[in-house]
């Protein structure tokens, strides 16, 4: 019985997987293929509604809308798996060596850790990319200056524990490098539990970098991304509500996979 | 969600009893026009301050000695005449009937200080500041001796910083000055709400509205929203796409008035000094269709940087009118070809990117959109960025500019051409020089006669239009809603003019 | 525990320093020159003459760290500056819009617990039942529902549609039930989630089972033991998602248009209104430790284990 549980938990999982896979390779290529060309004006009447030519109908310039979510899907799915996997990448090496050396390092880059992680996220972020100006980079680096540091404790407190390990006493003893220990070593280690936790941001960066484009610190004109495409739908919501509507409905949908993988990822993991 | 149905049906009946309660407060006072907008109310109302002046005005708490009509002539508002003795003198007849809120007579004497008090404080009343002033011995007579001829002295008078209020009473300007018109302040939130009340002692009749209420709405969805609703009746400067949400409200009229605002197109003449290019640009932008196809007419396709019907309209001017055809082959010949196919034409293998900077303003960011589309049909790739205020002018780094500003404030010409075109002016972004246009400026500055004065300005801008060194995108329509209820709310091309005696709620 | 009290207060002094400093950095940094936009904050054009003098006035030739301690030493003494905008008191401004920013996110948290308790602990008690399954599905859908498009949903639905909620109601009460609905919503969807576990691990205990044998009624169990010992989970995300609430209400605020802090800091950000945005920054970031700290204090207070550590 047990088993049976295991197999219908596993195949779960990989239809997960490969629903994820599927969202992220059809965003990277449909970006290229649209049914319309996103950026090009009076495809279709202005505000058109959803019908056969245009699927989700057409924006206040007659752009084809569906292509702009497709188009969008590209820039808000990429951008925040970068973002992840760099905040990721970052906040773990620090929380490695902190948690490895200990000491005045751990101290000061901990407390620099803690300052970040005072700042209310999206406060900050708001704050960086209105005085950096719009655009997508500038909105990537005010999330990242408070995401990281999630990943930086939970690389660190896993490392401490498996620092007094006896595989990491005998390499210690066998003469391996510092690097060496932390990052062959300890990194396999602890590197399940950061790859959970990473999963299950994706769609709060997700979140964030639509938030930041809907209050208008995102993509340059004439770009699609869903968070702008919804503020921009916002003014119409009464005479064309499918202009926010649709870009809102896919974006939720999007989510809502990334977080049942990251769930299944979890508990897989955990099992 | 759960929650939200939750809290509707714990919510529901009080929120119900409210929307009642609102009802009968409206019908207790349905006197009070309510009067909405985005910038409805700002910081102050000492008409002296800044340009809390139109606030004074719109509210129609205080009055100027003269206002502009239609055509943005100056005509004797509390000023009865004016004759222009010589070069620098004027003497203004002010009408004998005229009476503050207050009950205080309007003497010349009262007049004249606070005509001082505008000079001194605010930095766009220069004109005031070094002026002699004469009251005549019967009380209503002022003449003014100007230290240079200054052609402008009557429209000046006519802009919200000289609204004449009683300097003796009070101290309070900021909050309660007093004024001749037809409505007293009775309440003031700075950035909020004002609240007038009607002036019964009002010089020119009795005033037919009890009180009028301006209030501020953060966002132009939510005042749409809220004159659909009948929260409010009157909802100024709508945006187009909120406007089109009340085109099937048969209890709103929906005015679109075209103001004197436009949309004034900048080349930097440092970083494109290639005519060819910026002239390119001007036959590549389909205005027409831009305004009146894809701003829904909202904006109003302009002849130069004046009003048509205004006096200095440049009916005679000859400017490019939009020809992609002709865009294409002018970059052909001045050595741009698109090599690789990609849509952008290229010249040493270097493709012909331009700057095109834009800030939060009106339509600017759908026009924007518009602007990048028709060039690229040119084969222009204009890279656009959207910076929050205008203030990124100032530093030069843009290639094309769009900017957004009140041509004739006060119905003259002059102040708008000295401040963009001349070579120090404050709005020469795009630093523009032309040896003669600078010294028609000169000569426009001095000269008195109508005829001889736009003239000199047709030439002006036909010399800037043939450097190609400006273009006009189009003058703002304003949307304003009002409800059916609502007789005698005014909308004028100036926009400082909205309440008088006459508005009236049925 | 007051010793620990105290080294948290300690602790708080470093991670203020840099608070300070990375707050004065944000404008140090920030692109355009502080003298110009004041200039032109008022309505002038500055001359070159004015804007040199205006550098002088403010402290900008001065070296970086001079104009830190100028600044931090201000800061100390209560005066954070006046807005380039309105010339008005940064303090005053902020003091003035906290309360209703403050008012909403402390109903949002109530309307939050006030749902995810009951359903959290319902659900855990029907495991695998079809009303587990239904709430389950629609509290994942919210944990993935962006505010700013459940707050649209909403002003939509209730304020448009069926005109239950006037839509301009700068103030009061009735104000504040959509926005706080808003920040609520996708909170108690994460809240009833976690309660959900943390009872099923409760009631999975074998003192439960044991509870039970001896004839304590079910109610008992649940209000006694179970519930009290959630209380320290719950109150630890609490503090975690005090942070998020205060950046909801940027987005909040700007929908329904409410005065607070959130639309402040969008209106600055817009002015480049320095001393606002840097002063809207270092308070909504005390106000956020603050909460932190009294949630640590009291975390102790739930679980005396952790007293002695």
């Amino acid at each position: 019985m047990y088993n049976n549980f295991n197999r219908k938990f596993a195949k779960d999982f990989w239809l997960l997987f490969a629903a994820v896979i599927l969202i992220i390779v059809l965003s990277f290529i449909c970006g290229s293929f649209t049914p319309y060309d996103p950026h090009a004006l009076k495809t279709g009447g202005l505000l058109e509604p959803p019908g056969i030519k245009h699927i989700f109908g057409t924006d206040d310039h007659g752009r084809d809308v569906l292509s702009r979510v497709l188009a969008g899907s590209r820039t808000s799915i990429l951008s925040s798996i970068i973002l992840v996997l760099l905040s990721c990448t970052f906040g773990t090496a620090l929380g490695v060596i902190c948690g490895y050396f200990g000491g005045l390092i751990d101290i000061i880059l901990m407390r620099i850790n803690d300052i970040f992680l005072a700042f209310p996220g999206m406060i900050l972020a708001v704050a960086i990319a209105g005085l950096l100006g719009g655009g997508l980079f500038n909105a990537l680096i005010a999330i990242f200056v408070t995401s990281w540091t999630q990943y930086a404790r939970l690389a660190r407190s896993q490392t401490m524990v498996q620092k007094e390990e006896a595989f990491v006493h005998a390499a210690k003893l066998s003469g391996c490098s510092d690097i060496n220990i932390m990052f062959v070593h300890i990194l396999p280690n602890i590197i399940s539990t950061l790859i959970v936790t990473a999963a299950m941001n994706v769609s709060v960066a997700m979140m964030g970098i639509a938030g930041l484009s809907f209050l208008g610190f995102g993509v340059k004109i004439p770009h699609a991304e869903w968070g702008s495409m919804i503020s921009e739908g916002k003014k119409y919501l009464q005479t064309a509500p499918w202009m926010a509507l649709a870009p809102a409905g896919v974006m939720v949908f999007v989510m809502i996979i990334f977080n049942l993988f990251g769930e299944k990822l979890r508990d897989i993991l955990a099992a | 969600m759960a929650a939200v149905l939750l809290l509707s049906s714990c919510t529901g009946s009080s929120s119900q009893n409210a929307a009642s309660q609102t009802k009968n407060n409206a019908e207790d006072k349905t006197k009070t026009i309510k009067v909405g907008s985005t910038s409805a109310v700002v910081s102050g109302l000492d008409p002296a301050v800044d340009w809390n002046g139109w606030y004074t005005v719109r509210y129609g708490i205080a009055e100027t000695l003269f206002r502009l009509d239609d055509s943005l002539n100056p005509v004797p508002w509390l000023a009865s005449s004016y004759k222009n003795i010589d070069e620098n003198t004027w003497e203004i007849k002010i009408k004998d009937n005229v009476v503050f809120s207050n009950g205080e007579k309007m003497t010349a004497q009262k007049v004249i200080d606070s005509l001082k008090r505008a000079g001194d404080m605010n930095s766009r009343a220069a004109s005031l500041k070094d002026c002699e002033y004469t009251a005549g011995s019967d009380g209503k007579t002022i003449t003014i001796k100007t230290k240079e001829p200054y052609v402008a002295l009557i429209n000046d008078l006519c802009d919200p910083y000289s609204a004449v209020i009683d300097t003796a009473a009070g101290k309070d300007f900021e909050k309660s000055p007093i004024g001749t018109g037809p409505f007293v302040i009775s309440e003031f939130n700075e950035n909020t709400k004002a609240v007038m009340k009607k002036n019964d002692k009002y010089w020119d009749g009795e005033v037919k509205a009890d009180s009028i209420e301006y209030i501020n709405v953060a966002d132009f969805d939510t005042l749409a929203l809220s004159i659909n609703s009948g929260e409010l009746d009157v909802a100024q400067d709508l945006s187009p796409e909120s406007a089109q949400t009340l085109k099937n409200n048969t209890d709103i009229n929906l005015n679109m008035t075209t103001q004197s605002r436009t949309y004034q197109l900048y080349f930097n003449l440092e970083t494109m000094k290639d005519k060819a290019v910026r002239e390119a640009v001007m036959y590549a932008l389909d205005k027409e269709t831009i305004d009146n196809v894809q701003l829904n007419g909202c904006v109003l396709p302009a002849n130069g940087a004046f009003l048509e019907n205004s006096s200095y309209g440049g009916k005679n001017l000859k400017l490019r009118k939009y020809d992609l055809s002709k865009a294409k082959e002018l970059l052909k010949d001045a050595g741009y070809t698109d090599t690789d196919n990609d849509g952008i034409v290229e010249k040493d293998g270097k493709p012909l990117k331009i700057k095109f900077c834009i800030y939060k303003r009106l339509a600017m960011e759908n026009m924007a959109v518009e602007m990048q589309s028709d060039l690229k049909k040119a084969g222009i790739d204009a890279d656009v960025t959207v910076y929050e205020k205008s203030t990124f002018y100032k530093s030069g780094d843009f290639d094309i500019g769009l900017y957004s500003i009140v041509t004739m404030p006060t119905g003259d010409a002059y102040p708008f051409l000295r401040d963009c075109m001349q070579t120090d002016g404050v709005a020469n972004f795009g630093k523009y020089y032309n040896k003669e246009v600078q010294e028609d400026l000169e000569k426009l500055s001095k000269e008195f006669n109508k005829e001889e004065r736009s003239a000199i300005v047709d030439r002006i801008q036909q010399a800037a239009s043939d450097d190609a060194a400006f273009d006009y995108m189009g003058f703002n329509k304003m949307y304003t809603a009002v409800s059916k209820d609502v007789e005698g709310y005014l909308t004028t091309s100036n926009d400082y003019y909205q309440v008088t005696k006459d508005t009236y709620k049925k | 525990m007051y010793r620990k009290i105290c080294r948290r207060l300690l602790y708080f002094i470093p991670v203020l320093i840099g608070i300070s400093f990375i707050s004065f950095c944000l404008i140090y940094l920030a692109p355009g020159d502080p003298a110009e936009v004041r200039l032109t904050a008022a309505g002038v054009n500055p001359s070159a003459s004015a804007l040199a003098d205006m550098r002088v006035k403010m402290g900008l030739d001065r070296p970086f760290f001079m104009q830190y301690f100028n600044w931090l030493s201000s800061v100390l003494r209560g005066d954070m500056g006046r807005s380039y905008a309105n010339d008005m008191k940064v303090m005053d401004i902020i003091l003035g819009a906290l309360p209703s920013t403050l008012v909403m996110a402390a109903s949002a948290m109530i309307i939050t617990i006030c749902i995810s308790i009951p359903l959290g602990i319902y659900t855990a008690l029907h495991r695998g039942k079809n009303v587990d399954a239904v709430i389950g599905c629609i509290s994942f859908t919210g944990i993935a529902l962006p505010n700013f498009i459940v707050g649209i949903a909403l002003l939509y639905i209730f304020s448009y549609r069926l005109k239950l909620i006037p839509i301009l109601n700068s103030g009061g009460i009735k104000g504040m039930i959509l926005p706080a609905c808003t920040l609520a919503i996708t909170m108690s969807s994460k809240y009833i989630r976690q309660i959900r576990a943390a009872a099923v691990d409760e009631l999975s205990k074998p003192y439960i089972s044991g509870l039970r044998s001896r004839g304590i009624s079910e109610f008992d169990i649940l209000f006694k033991n179970v519930l009290k010992n959630i209380m320290v989970m719950l109150i630890t995300i609490t503090g975690i998602s005090i942070g998020s609430l205060l950046g909801g209400t940027v987005v909040v605020e700007s929908i329904f248009n409410r005065p607070g802090i959130g639309t402040k800091m969008l209106s600055a950000i817009g002015a480049r209104d320095y001393p606002l945005i840097q002063g809207l920054v270092l308070w909504i970031t005390l106000v956020f430790m603050l909460v932190n700290l009294i949630t640590d204090i009291s975390y102790t207070w739930f679980n005396p284990k952790i007293r002695n550590i």
